[in-house]
Order: C-alpha cells, then structure tokens, then sequence
C-alpha cells in the first residue's frame, strides 16, 4: 500500500513536535513538508523551518502553495488557536483529511463552518485527545464492563505539574463571558481550563458514547502562576457538567506548579455506577526505586523561549525520582489511530464534530464562569 | 461520627504547618454510608470539615445528584475564591472509604484511607 502524505502545519514549541514525530514514526505514513501561513511572525517562522530541518523535509512558507503538493493525504495542524479555525477551513477546503490539535479552534462559529465543510467533502478528521492513552483505554473497559452497573457519575481531575508558582494573594476572579479568540495562549501563560479541561470533556463524551452535554457550571481561579495572572487567563478551572440522560459530571483543572506532583500532574478519573465506583490514577507510580543514593527529584532548568514548559522539547522530565522512567505502555499513538481511520480500520473517537461539542461546552463554562450561573447547552 | 472527628484534627494539624503553602482547591470522595438517606448528612458533614481545612467561609454551593441516584456531589465556593468539590458515595457493599486531594499554592497533599469501626 503507497504511504499516506503528512503535511504539517507549524512547527516547534508547539504539539507538533508531538504529532509531526509520531507520524514520521509510522512507516505507513510519509511526511511531506512543513508549511504554515505566508504572515507568520520571524520567530514563528524560524521554529516552523526548525521542525522542518529536524524532520528532514523542506519548509514550504505559503500554506496554499503547500496543499496543491502532490502526495498530501492529510494535514496535521498546530497553530495558535486563533488561527486553527481559519488554516483547518483552508485545508478542508482542499480536500485534505485532518488532523487537528485541542481545543478545535478559537471560534465557536469557525469550528461549526469546518464541520459542515468537512462532512460535505466526506473527510477523515480527528482531534487530538488523551482517549488513546493506557488511563483511557483502562477506563473505557471499564465503563463498558457492566461491573460498576449503570454509570451515574463521573469525576475527573486533571491537573499539569509545571511552572514556578508563586504565593499569590486569593481573590475570586473575574472571567470574561467570552475569551478573545487570540487570547488562549502567549509564550508564557496559557487559559489552563480551555486547554487542560478539553482533555476531560472528551473523555467524559466518550466513557457516556457521545452523550450530549446539557448544562454547564464553571468556576475559574488563579491561584498558581503568577504570569497567567498578569496575563489575566485562568490557571484552574472547575466544571459540573450534566449530560442527556441525567449523567453528571464534575471536572477540575489546571496548571499546578513543578512541585505538585513528581511526574505530569495528578490525573485521577472516578467512575460511579449503580453497582459500584472505582478511581484510575493515570499517572500513578508503575515502578519505583529507593535507596540510599536517593537525592530526591529535581525539576527542568528553564528554557525562555518556553518558561512554563508548554512544549515537548522543553518538558525535560523531572530527575531523581523514586519512579524511574518506564516507557509508556504498548499502545497505538494517537497519530497511529488516525492513520488507522485513514485506512477505514476504525472510526474517529474525537472527530472534529466531537470537538465542536466539547469547544461549546468549555465556551460555555467561560460564559458560567462570568455569569456565575448554570448554563444550558447548545448556546 | 468520631472517624471525622479525627480526620477534621489531623488534616487540619498538618494543613496549618502549610507544607503545601495555603490551599486552594479540595476534591473529596466521601464513601462512608450505605443508607441513600444520609447521603447528604455525610456531604454536609464533609463541607464543614472543607471549611475547616480551607480555613475560609463557604460563599456558594452548587448540587448534583441525590438520594436516589446514590450519590450527592457539590461544587463549593469560598469566601476568597477558593474551590472545592465533595462527593459522598454509597459504600455499595466495600469498606468505608476517603479519597482527599488537597491542590496549594506550593504542593499537594493526598490522603486515601479506610475507615474502621
């Protein structure tokens, strides 16, 4: 069978220093190019022909220029969230299958008219999530297993352990009913509940089989970091959802500081059901090593092109832990599922028509969040 | 119930040594009773200890949930924008448990335990 054509859009301190490494991994997949709009800004630019140059295949500098190559399957796109509604359209527009990074996009409206495009071209799509994650997969079966009875709630805490925090003086915060499109993600601060509760509401919507989210109650804070509190994005954000059928759900997030966990952060989801409950601790020690050559662990050194460790190649991992380093476990890599939808092996678990629901709901929890008052869904 | 009689002095105790700096967010999976009707007599016992541990007053509380469902959740709200969310679960035939999760400005503290007598 010939190779499936990756093009890539945008390049490091981004997730595509995930995906784009990912798919070049498969040998059914072959990466054409690295590509981006023709305005981007120098840095931006220079990190886009980084990627490239890592990946061994040239930098193309005009996105449309980049689409009529011959050989492109697929796009896997990575920008700014501002800009992914506009660059996935275009590349929907020609014909290309997607591969989309979390949240969709900036823009609720953006996000719906990708939607209609890609259904009415027939296209492949998938956004990123953590659903093929071992914690994910482990939850999933257990779901499905009929051992808890009938699901009836769902907990999940998800939390990054990066960043310095700081001994920030507690007020409640005061949200914006409807963030700035362009206003999700700067070189130093990121709107943690956008981007760290996506990961939940996705897995929720796939543990209930796409149920549809009802309602929304959110509240935000900044309690953490103090650059996303000058930047004034939230840094912590907690949900109670409620889906069809009378399912609810609750979800906490954010970005908790270096300290807060000797690994990525604690990632605990709690399944209730009629017969029993049951907690998977996503992170949980696997192996673990003590002695007295222990130091105790210690974090990365700084990188200020990206102080908060947002992206792979900054997020060295901590050192010095009792956990010793464990690759992770035997599954396909969300890129590898994609490839496999490609091929008609299986359907998307978060399609892009996924994400818009879950988009709606976390623009919604904003919008509770500003009101201080349940919202109910669709907006 | 003297089981969060303790559980209220010992994580308060180590709480005002503030090794996580001040705290400002709990998650809370009360599993303590087997009887649908004090599912929330047990939740609003756990908002009490929250108020403590939290050191701050609650502002808001928000519910989920009910006797006939078997479980009650709440999303709480504290005076200086702290937030917390407490769940009280039946026990459905496992022994009583708690699972706390404490998220400061400088660390977490994690607490499970299994209560006895």
């Amino acid at each position: 069978m010939a190779q499936l054509g990756a093009l890539i859009v945008t390049g490091g301190m981004t997730h595509q220093e995930n995906y784009a490494t990912g798919f070049k991994a498969d040998p059914r997949c072959r990466v054409v190019a690295v590509t981006d709009e023709k305005d981007v800004d120098q840095r931006r630019a220079s990190l886009n022909r980084k990627l490239a140059a890592e990946l061994g295949v040239p930098y193309i500098a005009d996105l449309d220029d980049a689409l009529r190559q011959p050989g492109v399957d697929f796009v896997s796109i990575c920008t700014e969230h501002h800009r992914q509604g506009r660059v996935s359209i275009r590349c929907a527009e020609a014909g290309k299958h997607l591969y989309v990074d979390k949240p969709l996009a900036g823009s609720l409206e953006e996000a719906r008219q990708l939607v209609r495009i890609a259904a009415e071209r027939k296209l492949v799509t998938q956004m990123f999530t953590q659903l093929h994650f071992p914690y994910a997969i482990r939850l999933a079966k257990l779901a499905s297993s009929g051992k808890l009875g009938e699901l009836k709630a769902i907990h999940s805490d998800l939390f990054f352990a990066k960043g310095f925090t700081e001994s920030l003086p507690l007020a409640p915060r005061k949200e914006a009913e409807t963030p700035r499109s362009d206003h999700f993600l700067v070189l130093d601060a990121k709107r943690e509940m956008f981007n760290i509760a996506v990961y939940s509401l996705t897995l929720i919507r796939h543990l209930t089989q796409r149920r549809r989210f009802v309602s929304v109650r959110a509240v935000t804070g900044n309690y953490f970091l103090g650059q996303n509190k000058q930047r004034d994005m939230e840094d912590f954000g907690a949900l109670m959802v409620t889906l069809e059928g009378g399912i609810t759900a609750t979800i906490a997030s954010g970005r908790t500081g270096w300290y807060s966990h000797p690994g990525g952060g604690h990632n605990r989801t709690r399944l209730v059901g009629t017969r029993g409950s049951v907690t998977v601790d996503g992170w949980a020690t696997r192996g673990e090593i003590t002695a007295d050559t222990a130091k105790g662990w210690r974090v990365p050194e700084v990188n200020p092109q990206d102080p908060m460790a947002f992206w792979a190649s900054s997020d060295q991992r901590k050192t010095g832990g009792t956990e010793w380093f464990l690759p992770p476990a035997p599954v396909p890599s969300d890129q590898a599922v994609f490839l496999d939808c490609l091929e008609g092996k299986r359907k998307p678990a978060c399609s892009i028509a996924d994400g818009v629901a879950v988009l709606e709901t976390l623009f919604a929890a904003y919008r509770s969040a500003a009101r201080g008052q349940e919202i109910t869904l669709p907006l | 119930m003297k089981y969060l009689a303790w559980l209220d002095k010992t994580l308060a105790a180590k709480l005002r040594e503030q090794p996580i700096g001040r705290p400002v967010f709990l998650r809370a999976f009360m599993q303590l009773t087997a009887d649908h009707g004090r599912l929330r007599e047990v939740a609003d016992q756990a908002l009490v200890l929250a108020t403590s541990w939290m050191g701050d007053s609650i502002t808001e509380t928000v519910w989920q949930g009910g006797a006939k469902e078997g479980y009650v959740s709440a999303m709480v709200r504290f005076r200086s924008g702290q937030t917390a969310l407490i769940s009280s679960e039946l026990t459905q035939g496992e022994e009583p448990a708690v699972q706390l999760l404490f998220m400061g400005q400088h660390g977490s503290l994690r607490f499970e335990d299994v209560v006895l007598g």
